[in-house]
């Protein structure tokens, strides 16, 4: 029997003031897997995400989140879902603890105190805690919107960007943590434009364009499907073969 | 280098201009920027023929209102300083902290920009000033008005760079000296002020009211010698602005005025130096301290404290609350001036139950008017955080139950203290006292909710300034001022109407207009919670907060 979506996206259309952003674009992720969305910028990923995250309206088409439909039971959706944005803007009068604490209110997390003590650890924000988040710098910033999303363990988790800002020990810090959430079920939704990120970590790709999916499967299937001629080449080759219709030369090192 | 900085300046400025353009030209913006335009234009018209068509002031009165308010706003600098020290001996933006402060300028050409744009900032206040005074001005008075606007900025700058320069105990110095000096102040002029003179009626007669002028009250206050040393200053400036004297002293008193701007030009550069030495030396003092404070937030093995339990959107009302704290002094400025501007009905009016109905009608009119702009604490300051409250796990009623919360509370307290301190005052029964706190809840939800519901339908930030931001506000008052004129009309509607019902139900009018008059307001002000909580459902942050 298959499993359940954790996310299901069915012909989904989204325009802003009669502009179209994205059209009828279709895709689940099944528990453990880690779905990675690339595309040239204004693609539609983060509408995508954030339609998702029932944070938007959108036009038409049928979202789920955990089996809960986006639209009609969006609180549900929440209770499951972390999104965390390209640039999180944290209350800024609020220290990193306060914030574990209002999270841990806002979604009712029990056991928050081991939780917080373990997600401050695990992305070495322990000696912040007192720190109001105005006074964090971009990747301190990403860390607490990780842990914030991390503490109420979510069934799906949307990241936009995630690495921006972050420095190299948070990077990994933050891959092992994605597979290893996976790995205990969770669906992951990366957007990113670190192209050698995705394939390093994501088992399948979703390549959006101009709001038009080009592309939904597995790595090794676009591979075969972008690059049949050349099938040592990368990710970013395919990228650039999708969406611009070539196969591009590999950059030249200078 | 210089050359850069007016480079800047004219991009700045076209850019304000371009922005502004874009602003008046969006499609949804159109209609409302047409209304706006059109009441400018009407609020203009009539400002500029009431100040025209107007008799001048007598010349003593306008110098002495002059000199007054010169004086009162040079103490609020003093007061605003030795209640909050600025972070840093010159305030930038953090646009100018990255663009110019970055850039390769020397501490004389940071200070010129500054300068510079107070210069250009304060130049359209001036010519307003000028506009509304017209009819009271003399030659000397465009002269004299720009350089006391000029200065008192100035001061303000001085201010701020002489607060930096203090160390930690000459800054508690330095407060406990004002504080002090304005207890002296008080208690040298209170008993010209006494306004229980001012309510002994005149022998033979009952006047409900009895008031002395303004001006008996002020020269009283000056005729003290301590009042008079004080504001001397600045009725030597006064007498620039309304051309109290010979064209020659005139000259030379804004001679005086001109002197006094370079001596704080020099005053802050010299400031400003200083500071930085201090703020160098506090940082490396604190370094140490800090680091152990790191090392021993990163030891400690606790998680995080629950927060307080509150039913309905409690963690939004939660954060809220700890963002009211964090502006206490200014909450209670905002609160402390009403009731302040409220009092001398106390001592004026002789009916009891009229003063307490004026100063409850006072109350509630701040209330809705201004005191929302002071409580802000609900969704007008979270445009860049309203993608997070959509993020939260709640229902939109729920969020917005706990965003609207604060403001209506903190209403409610000033409201209640304004109402039982009139009614303690002047011996109120304790039934009229309850009928005006009834009312209190319900209007405060349908005040803040309503500021609440303008702002999801036309998003700003609470910051923007300029033109754009003038004209809304303008919007805003209109507004809020037709409603006021709305809910008085229907109340004379109301009034025959709940006597006829109270024939009818043979019971006291009064009941049936205090219980219909809250239950309208009750409706009303569910109706528009309802609203804010369709307008955030609706709210599309790719469209607004992107």
């Amino acid at each position: 029997m298959p499993a359940t979506p954790v996310l299901s996206v069915t012909d989904f259309y989204k325009s802003y003031e009669g502009n179209p952003a994205v059209c009828g674009i279709s895709f689940d992720v099944l528990p453990g897997q880690i779905v990675g969305v690339i595309g040239p910028n204004g693609a539609g990923k983060t509408t995508t995400m954030r339609a998702l995250s029932a944070i938007i309206p959108f036009t038409s088409g049928q979202l789920t989140v955990a089996g809960f439909d986006v639209a009609t039971a969006p609180v549900e959706v929440k209770r499951r879902l972390a999104f965390v944005p390209d640039d999180p803007t944290p209350f800024s009068n609020l220290t990193v603890e306060d914030h574990l604490a209002f999270t841990a209110a806002a979604y009712q997390v029990a056991d928050a105190d081991r939780k917080a003590h373990e997600v401050l650890q695990q992305f070495s924000l322990q000696h912040k805690r007192k720190t109001p988040a105005k006074e964090l710098s971009r990747g301190m910033r990403q860390k607490l919107a990780l842990s914030c999303a991390w503490l109420y363990d979510p069934a799906a988790i949307l990241l936009d960007e995630p690495l921006t800002g972050l420095d190299p020990l948070g990077i990994r810090t933050l891959k092992q943590s994605l597979i290893q959430r996976a790995s205990e079920g969770a669906g992951v939704l990366i957007s990113s434009h670190l192209l050698a990120m995705v394939e390093d970590v994501c088992s399948h790709i979703l390549m959006l364009n101009e709001g038009q999916q080009k592309f939904f499967g597995t790595v090794e299937r676009l591979r075969s499907e972008f690059a049949e001629s050349r099938p040592d080449c990368s990710l970013e080759q395919i990228f650039f073969a999708a969406t611009s219709g070539a196969v591009a030369e590999p950059a030249a090192v200078v | 280098m210089r050359n850069a900085i007016c480079v800047l300046l004219h991009a700045q400025l076209k850019a304000r201009l371009r922005y502004l353009r874009s602003a008046f030209s969006t499609r949804r913006r159109i209609l409302l920027s047409a209304l706006i335009i059109l009441l400018s234009i009407v609020w203009t018209g009539q400002t500029v023929t009431s100040v025209l068509l107007r008799d001048a002031y007598p010349v003593d009165d306008f110098r002495r209102c002059v000199g007054l308010g010169l004086f009162a706003w040079t103490l609020w600098h003093i007061l605003r300083v030795a209640w909050k020290r600025p972070e840093s001996p010159v305030e930038w933006s953090p646009a100018e902290r990255d663009l110019i402060v970055a850039a390769p300028f020397s501490a004389a050409q940071l200070l010129a920009y500054r300068f510079t744009v107070i210069l250009t900032a304060t130049l359209p206040k001036a010519l307003l000033t000028i506009l509304v005074l017209w009819p009271d001005l003399s030659w000397s008075s465009p002269v004299g008005l720009i350089l006391a606007l000029v200065g008192l900025e100035l001061f303000r700058m001085l201010t701020d760079a002489g607060s930096c320069c203090l160390s930690r105990r000459g800054y508690l110095v330095f407060r406990a000296a004002v504080v002090g000096g304005i207890i002296l102040l008080v208690a040298a002029c209170w008993p010209a002020a006494d306004p229980l003179t001012g309510v002994m009626p005149a022998p033979g007669v009952e006047p409900i009211t009895a008031t002395r002028t303004a001006s008996e009250v002020t020269d009283a206050i000056l005729a003290r010698p301590l009042a008079s040393a004080m504001v001397a200053p600045f009725f030597w400036c006064a007498d620039v602005v309304a051309g109290h004297e010979s064209p020659t002293w005139l000259v030379l008193k804004a001679t005086g005025m001109l002197s006094m701007l370079a001596a704080f030009v020099w005053g802050i550069a010299w400031l400003e130096k200083i500071a930085h030495r201090v703020l160098l030396r506090r940082e490396r003092l604190l370094q140490g301290t800090q680091r152990c404070d790191i090392e021993q937030q990163a030891e400690s093995l606790s998680g995080v404290r629950p927060l307080p339990r509150i039913p309905v959107g409690g963690p939004l009302a939660w954060r809220q609350w700890g963002r009211a704290m964090q502006y206490v002094g200014s909450l209670l400025i905002s609160m402390a001036i009403p009731a302040l501007l409220l009092s001398p009905v106390l001592f004026t009016v002789r009916d009891p139950v009229l003063a307490f109905g004026i100063v409850f009608g006072g109350a509630l009119f701040y209330s809705f008017v201004l005191l929302p702009e002071a409580l802000k604490f609900d969704f007008r300051l979270d445009m860049d955080h309203l993608m997070q409250l959509k993020m939260l796990p709640m229902s939109a009623a729920r969020v917005v139950v706990g965003q609207l919360t604060v403001p209506v509370l903190l209403a409610c307290v000033f409201q209640f203290c304004v109402l039982i301190g009139t009614a303690v005052f002047r011996g109120i029964e304790p039934s009229i006292l309850m009928i005006a706190l009834c009312y209190c809840l319900p209007l405060n939800v349908l005040f803040v909710a309503l500021d609440n519901l303008v702002f999801l339908l036309y998003p700003h930030r609470p910051t923007q300034e300029g033109f754009e931001a003038f004209l809304r506000t303008i919007l805003k008052f209109t507004g809020k001022t037709l409603l006021i004129t709305l809910s008085l009309a229907t109340l004379l509607i109301w009034a025959p109407l709940a006597a006829m019902l109270a024939r009818q139900l043979a019971v006291s009018t009064g009941i049936v207009f205090v219980w219909g008059t809250i239950a309208g307001i009750m409706l009303l002000a569910t109706a528009a919670v309802l609203n804010v909580v369709a307008a955030f459902s609706r709210f599309d942050v790719s469209l607004h907060a992107a």
